[in-house]
């Protein structure tokens, strides 16, 4: 197996990945006992200095958002450990739960004690099973050492049930889908009480961070955003797989253990199905650093870095991560269910070379009109992956709809 | 200075089912897109068109829309 080069190995430090969940005993030798009971300030604090942003796709800085939970006018409050993970083309989550479940309940419980929550929701994705197993065994096995009350509720499968109302929806009342803001979760979340609703890998970032500080963090990581992160490698010719890299590790680097060159990839979809596609000669030498990545449009999302190889189609990749986005619409909102609808079934037509002649020009009259309008994020999402898809493959969209075929000579295939 | 607080439109998207009305009373003010939802202004509401807003917020069959004040749409 190839492995990167450098020291990133924090998260998934520790014994191999072997689909055994580290126990308790074996968390606690090689790391400590949980630094709980300090001041709460002081982790907000150094979670601060430590600039760690949400994992979970949004890139919030994870200090503010404690804190102003914490800042509240008393109260009850929550915690809600998202593991959701219904992005498809991620599983970083699923693999860090299923291997470093402590860690993820370490950084939970130093939550609901730096904001005051008393009790921990684990929202899990119901068909990571791994996942699911290994966190119900830890809780056992740590059963009585904490004052919190610690549950596990299943997220349906669906790519919206990991948003933060939808989360907060289906605890509550069995119903993964979003909610009109405002209120938000932070106000008005689990029984109405103030929520934090945080990705599993944040929290385990988090876990560390307590016990090492935000210096030791910020020592990983090569360029503006210090630390490490977990990624979701796909498309090459390897199996897609997670890995943790030093922040600031190149594209073009991350090419290497998927088993692509340069010359090999078309182009690169970064930060998930709500990221977007990048040619492939633009970000080859790009930093994997959420600072950076804003600077140039991009986002580092969740973490995904899936390569397009050349002996596949972007119009045909795109037409499917739009099909699979209109069909997790929640179909709540009007926007987001017919133009997620229309465009997806435009972007297939001309994909299929059956494109009727106003497809392309409709395509890009809707992305706007769907942008922003919705009460939750997806429909920006879909429209920004869709946006990048023309900017990026805009000659072969042009050539599939005026020719009615795959210039590439690639038929409908299914994404590998 | 000013004496009212600007006002803007906000939509319910979840609440909004298309009938369209508001677009069809006052096509002036407000778009309808391609399925009958609206395109709301940006922006405050002009002062002098604010009668037609609160009609078209009162024409609404489901509620879903709502005249608010512009420092509200701000807070978290």
């Amino acid at each position: 197996m190839i492995t990167l080069q450098g020291p990133a190995r924090r998260l998934l430090a520790g014994p191999f990945l072997d689909g055994q969940a580290e126990q308790y005993r074996a968390h606690l030798a090689r790391l400590g006992p949980l630094p709980l009971g300090s001041a709460y300030r002081e982790l907000i604090g150094e979670i601060e200095s430590s600039h760690l942003l949400g994992r979970g796709g949004a890139g919030f800085p994870v200090g503010r958002k404690w804190r102003a939970i914490a800042d509240r006018d008393g109260g009850p409050a929550v915690v809600v450990a998202n593991g959701a993970e219904g992005e498809i083309a991620s599983a970083k989550d699923r693999v860090l739960l299923a291997h470093r479940p402590h860690l993820v309940i370490d950084g939970a419980l130093l939550a609901a004690e730096a904001i005051g929550a008393e009790e921990v929701v684990f929202y899990i994705g119901s068909e990571h099973r791994a996942a699911m197993h290994a966190v119900a065994n830890a809780l056992r096995e740590r059963d009585g050492e904490v004052g919190y009350r610690l549950r596990i509720v299943a997220a349906p499968v669906g790519y919206v049930a990991g948003e933060a109302s939808a989360a907060v929806n289906c605890i509550d009342h069995a119903d993964p889908r979003p909610t009109t803001a405002p209120p938000r979760p932070s106000t008005s979340g689990v029984h109405g009480l103030p929520t934090l609703v945080q990705n599993v890998e944040t929290l385990a970032h988090v876990a560390l961070i307590a016990r090492f500080g935000s210096d030791w963090y910020r020592s990983a990581g090569r360029a503006d955003s210090g630390g490490t992160a977990l990624v979701t490698v796909s498309g090459g010719t390897t199996d897609p797989r997670v890995d943790e890299i030093d922040l600031g590790t190149t594209v073009g680097e991350l090419a290497i253990v998927a088993g692509v060159t340069q010359t090999s990839t078309r182009a690169v979809i970064l930060g998930g199905y709500f990221g977007t596609w990048a040619s492939v000669d633009d970000v080859w030498a790009l930093p994997l650093d959420p600072a950076v990545m804003r600077a140039r449009g991009l986002a580092f999302g969740c973490g995904l870095v899936g390569f397009l190889t050349t002996d596949r189609c972007g119009v045909t990749a795109t037409a499917e991560i739009m099909e699979f986005m209109a069909g997790a619409s929640a179909a709540q909102c009007g926007p987001c269910r017919f133009g997620l609808r229309s465009i997806a079934d435009a972007t297939t037509r001309i994909a299929l070379g059956a494109a009727r002649p106003t497809d392309l020009a409709d395509i890009e009259r809707w992305l706007p009109l769907v942008d922003g309008r919705g009460a939750c994020h997806h429909p920006d999402g879909a429209v920004q992956l869709m946006a990048s898809a023309v900017a990026v493959f805009g000659d072969e969209l042009a050539r599939h709809a005026r020719t009615g075929q795959c210039p590439e000579g690639y038929g409908l295939r299914r994404a590998g | 200075m000013r004496a009212d607080p600007e006002l803007r439109l906000r939509i319910d998207w979840i609440r909004c089912d298309g009938y369209g009305l508001c677009g069809d009373l006052l096509p002036n003010l407000i778009n309808l897109d391609d399925w009958r939802y609206p395109v709301l202004p940006t922006g405050p509401i002009d002062p002098s068109l604010r009668n037609d807003a609160q009609r078209a917020v009162d024409c609404c069959p489901v509620k879903a829309l709502f005249l608010e004040r512009v420092e509200a749409a701000h807070a978290p």
